[in-house]
């Protein structure tokens, strides 16, 4: 059973073919593969149509000068949840949108985007998820540079917010 | 036709998860459907950051009040991905019971507020009486009815007796012998068959598009089912002594959704039967030393679906990101594939067919044109009951929903 999971990241590995920069399989359940952010969307297309992955959810976590996001695809057949990872370097923080193809993305892209700050060329509905419409543009609450308890924050509520006081 | 527009929210401040949708209704029929969430986010990830390895399990356990050993479980399993160690046999077995119990009271307290929904106030009233049965065996293996506290990095907090075994083996036998009754109650009923048979149907590709899990997926012919395709704990012994199966239904209804859930009920009693007979001895957890620098995730098959937990370690002793993703994040927006021609009527029993909760049905303006009526949360019940009525009526069977 274990040997039978350790080949699945040879799978990977053919399948994403010369789109992978590097691939780990730490525990014989889970994989680590990375691929540039330029080669991102193809590669969860492949994974996702391929290799018949089910995207669990993604994650974003700032490093030092980029958003690292990691897609968990995971390989049913297999048992094996397959994490895609890029780098998106700032300032920029620009990559290409998987929600574009594929419908589970759809929302997770819009919490990152709008938390982080990251844009995703292509996304179907580029909407605030969890912020209100009228977020005050710039201001990324999971970034390590947001400031926790800012003094007087509250005062300059979104234009909605405004409105309703009147 | 006039294209009429039908906001049904935001929230009700009693439950977790409120949501707003917007209806695209065409006449009485739906053509689209928008949503929003986020009106009660709290910030759990960014708050992980600033707590230790050991708080963190405290503070994930107050996300949900219902699957409250959901999240420290996933959280505790990829802490221990991340170090790669496994609890002692007898703290798994003692998690993975927690877990099952929890998915026993969960799918009651569904079934309940399903049967209310429809207008069988009966139902609602059996199944939550039946649920405290399981609640007080859970007060008895943990010393709570909820917020159980029984997951700690490297195994379970606390042992369980042997007496407190004892008694959940007692509540489980009368448990199951309601909860056959209640399967049987459903599926022989003409009416529970015309009101839930083919509405809401969500077909296998758009489940497997949207990516939904637990008993959203499965009952549409998807077999995903993390205790089977990635085995954690008790869950691959307990799969090797065919103690239990994986429930797959094939419909993708309203009606598929709640009988999965009865027969996962009966399916996790079976489980925790298992669990109880096969308890081993010996110690309960392992010590956990520093936290070293990796990422490790954590998955749990909570009783609304796959719960997933991402930590990212750079040494210290608190983590430097924390990923948390409920069931319902990937389960609710399958209502855009599964409302689209459906009735109004229709609507409040889809959208507790992936058992979110019923926040969303509280308040609900109708707007049409320059006048403007509000419907409560009673007027949508009120829809519902008397589509059941009608129903009932057409096949000439009474019952006392007209009293209601």
């Amino acid at each position: 059973m274990t040997d039978e999971k350790y080949k699945v990241a040879e799978k990977v590995r053919d399948a994403l073919g010369e789109l992978l920069q590097g691939i780990d399989q730490p525990r014989p359940n889970r994989i680590y593969a990375i691929v540039h952010q330029d080669d991102f969307p193809a590669a969860a297309r492949i994974l996702y149509e391929k290799l018949g992955g089910r995207l669990a959810t993604s994650t974003a976590l700032e490093v030092r000068d980029a958003v690292e996001l990691i897609y968990h695809f995971m390989l049913e057949e297999d048992g094996v949840l397959c994490n895609l990872k890029t780098l998106v370097a700032k300032p920029e923080l620009t990559v290409g949108s998987v929600g574009a193809f594929l419908p589970a993305a759809d929302w997770i892209e819009r919490e990152m985007s709008e938390m982080y700050g990251v844009t995703f060329e292509g996304h179907p509905d580029p909407r605030h998820l969890l912020l209100p419409d009228g977020w005050p543009e710039g201001n990324f609450p999971y970034r390590a540079d947001y400031p926790q308890n800012p003094d007087g924050f509250g005062e300059e509520l979104p234009d909605v917010y405004q409105k309703d006081k009147k | 036709m006039k294209k009429t527009i039908l906001p049904i929210g935001p929230f009700h401040p009693l439950l977790e998860e409120p949501e707003f949708f917007t209806l695209y209704l065409e006449g009485e029929t739906v053509v689209k459907v928008d949503l929003r969430i986020g009106y009660n986010h709290r910030g759990h990830e960014k708050l992980a950051t600033g707590l230790t390895w050991d708080q963190v399990p405290f503070l994930v356990e107050r996300i949900c009040g219902i699957c409250s050993t959901s999240h420290p479980y996933a959280y505790v399993l990829a802490v221990e991905d991340l170090l790669d160690i496994k609890a002692p046999p007898r703290g798994q077995y003692i998690r993975s019971l927690i877990g099952e119990m929890e998915r026993i009271h969960s799918h009651l307290l569904w079934l309940g507020l399903a049967g209310h929904f429809i207008g069988y106030n009966t139902v609602w009233m059996w199944a939550w009486r039946y649920r405290e049965e399981i609640l007080d065996a859970c007060e008895k293996l943990t010393g709570n009815r909820n917020h159980y506290a029984m997951c700690r990095v490297g195994g379970a907090r606390r042992d369980v007796t042997q007496e407190a075994m004892d008694f959940t083996m007692q509540s489980l036998d009368s448990n199951e012998r309601s909860t056959t009754m209640f399967l049987g109650a459903i599926v022989d009923d003409p009416v529970m068959h015309k009101r839930l048979k083919g509405v809401g149907v969500l077909t296998k590709e758009d489940a497997i598009a949207y990516a939904a899990t637990g008993p959203t997926s499965r009952p549409s012919g998807v077999r995903w089912d993390v205790r089977e395709t990635d085995p954690y704990d008790a869950y691959g012994a307990s799969l090797k002594a065919k103690a239990w199966d994986v429930i797959v239904l094939e419909e993708g209804d309203v009606f598929a959704k709640a009988a999965a859930r009865v027969l996962e009920v009966l399916e996790s009693i079976k489980l925790c039967r298992w669990l109880i007979e096969n308890m081993p001895d010996g110690e309960i957890d392992v010590k956990v030393g520093n936290i070293p620098e990796g990422e490790g995730c954590g998955r749990h098959e909570a009783p609304r679906g796959e719960v997933f937990h991402y930590v990212r370690s750079d040494g210290s002793n608190k983590p430097i990101r924390h990923k948390v993703r409920a069931p319902t994040f990937t389960n609710l927006p399958t209502y855009k594939a599964s409302c689209p021609g459906e009735q109004i009527a229709d609507v409040a029993l889809i959208t507790a067919a992936i058992d979110p909760c019923y926040c969303c049905t509280e308040r609900v303006g109708v707007v049409t044109r320059n006048r403007r009526n509000t419907l409560t949360q009673d007027d949508l019940v009120k829809l519902s009951v008397e589509k059941t009525l009608e129903i009932e009526k057409k096949i000439g069977r009474r019952s006392n929903l007209a009293k209601i």
